[in-house]
């Protein structure tokens, strides 16, 4: 059974390393994955977190300001 | 003809040279086993290649006491990070305020804008040892200045210009400091010393690999890109991004040097900048005593009393500087740089415009010993022998 995810979507790389550098520090398991093309039409990669993840999350990403989103969550 | 195998670098001030040892290996490391264009795609490499990068951005706003890394945009040297800043902010009739110590690399910009965009140029003229009065850029500037730019240190004379007091002369007035020769010398604090915008090389004092620069531009200090095209974000769109450091950073980047950049400047800090400072002064003064009493020999720039750089112009009498050049690398294996060290400018202001000088120039990774040969060196080029 797969387990439910939620996609982050970044401004830039280095939004993108600085999330998943926090996420990691907070304990939060996460990975980067090319973007998936019905999100977003960027070339470059988002973080995936575990949906059960997505509340301890949530300070992290507001503490980014308007840089990360969570775009899709549930899959 | 070549009498000894020795090799004494003292071009420090064009580039420097050896490298710390973890710059190579970091340099190395990208080459053999990631190579990848970081943020452009999502492959294992790729993700290698955005980390290192990430890191070295934030090694490098620690170092210079930024507290967002964002604001560190990664250049091939300080000429393109001058260039940005100077053709970035500067519109059509402003006025700007510099100081005669100026690199070509501001002078040349500044020309062009003057052409092009009928900017106004006014100078600070500094003193025969190169020092700019902050007195002088109070009384100089006006309701008109945009924009107050600063060469730190003198890459003639070694002059270390009073950069907290030129600051506050400077009043609201946004500052451009040209940290070329500064950076990996002296310690710099963006923030406590309210600089607007910071330029520097990677590859001079901070011990990087060539083809690496820095412009640290303050948040929120709006300056225009001189290059747009891909970045990896916002791909859908054809408008460049308006954040950062995407906005200033289109085209594949210098990875591999910038991996090695990052390693530099880490290393950098664990020696510790004051630990660095101390040295240098050391050679400094070595230097200046050293070649102070050799007959025949005028030193530019700085006394010995003053807080300089180990960077020395000289000339000796009748003998060309070409010459000295030459004997000192062919018959005692000392290099060092002769001219006008594309600084017209600062060579008018200290009188050697437009013969020049010979330039020489250490590092800490220099030896006392090393320094006290080319001491005796140039004293024998200076007596005929």
């Amino acid at each position: 059974m797969s387990v439910k995810q939620c996609i982050i979507l970044c401004n830039c790389i280095h939004d993108i390393i600085e999330l998943e550098s926090k996420l990691k520090a907070a304990g939060i398991l996460c990975d980067l994955i090319p973007t998936p093309r019905h999100l977003s039409a960027d070339c470059g990669m988002s973080v995936i977190i575990r949906a059960s993840d997505q509340n301890r999350a949530a300070s992290i990403i507001t503490s980014m300001g308007d840089k990360c989103k969570i775009v899709n969550s549930g899959q | 003809m070549t009498t000894s195998k020795k090799i004494i670098y003292l071009d420090q001030a064009a580039t420097s040279f050896p490298k710390a040892s973890p710059v190579m290996e970091a340099v190395s490391n990208f080459l053999l086993n990631i190579g990848a264009n970081p943020g452009r795609s999502a492959h294992s490499l790729s993700i290698k290649a955005a980390h290192i990068l990430y890191e070295a951005r934030r090694s490098i706003a620690e170092f210079i006491g930024a507290s967002d890394s964002r604001n560190v945009i990664f250049m091939q040297n300080a000429t393109m990070a001058l260039n940005l800043a100077l053709l970035g902010f500067l519109k059509v009739n402003d006025e700007v305020v510099i100081t005669s110590m100026e690199h070509n690399s501001v002078m040349r910009p500044l020309r062009s804008l003057e052409q092009e965009r009928h900017i106004v140029i006014k100078r600070v003229r500094a003193n025969a040892q190169g020092y700019v009065s902050p007195d002088e850029v109070a009384n100089t500037v006006s309701k008109k200045t945009r924009l107050v730019v600063v060469n730190h240190v003198s890459n003639v004379t070694g002059t270390i210009q009073p950069l907290t007091q030129i600051r506050d002369a400077a009043g609201y007035i946004p500052l451009l400091v040209d940290a070329a020769q500064s950076a990996g010398h002296i310690p710099l604090n963006v923030e406590q010393d309210g600089i607007d915008m910071l330029a520097f090389s990677g590859h001079k004092g901070l011990l990087g690999p060539p083809g690496t620069g820095v412009l640290y531009v303050r948040p929120g200090f709006e300056i225009e890109p001189l290059i747009t095209g891909g970045t990896g974000s916002g791909s859908e769109s054809i408008e460049q991004p308006d954040f950062m450091p995407d906005r200033f950073e289109s085209g594949t980047q210098n990875s591999c040097g910038i991996a090695g950049l990052g390693a530099a400047v880490r290393w950098l800090m664990e020696q510790g900048i004051d630990s660095i400072r101390k040295t240098e002064h050391r050679y400094a003064v070595q230097l200046y005593e050293g070649l102070s009493v050799i007959k025949g020999l005028t030193l530019y720039g700085p006394e010995l009393t003053d807080d300089r750089l180990p960077i020395f112009a000289f000339t000796i009498k009748e003998i060309p500087i070409h010459e000295i050049a030459l004997r000192l690398d062919r018959d005692f294996g000392i290099m060092v740089r002769v001219g006008l060290q594309c600084a017209p400018e600062a060579h008018r202001t200290i009188g050697t415009f437009p013969t020049g000088t010979v330039r020489l120039s250490a590092g800490h990774l220099n030896t006392a010993e090393e320094i006290d040969y080319a001491i005796k060196a140039i004293r024998n080029v200076a007596s005929g022998k």
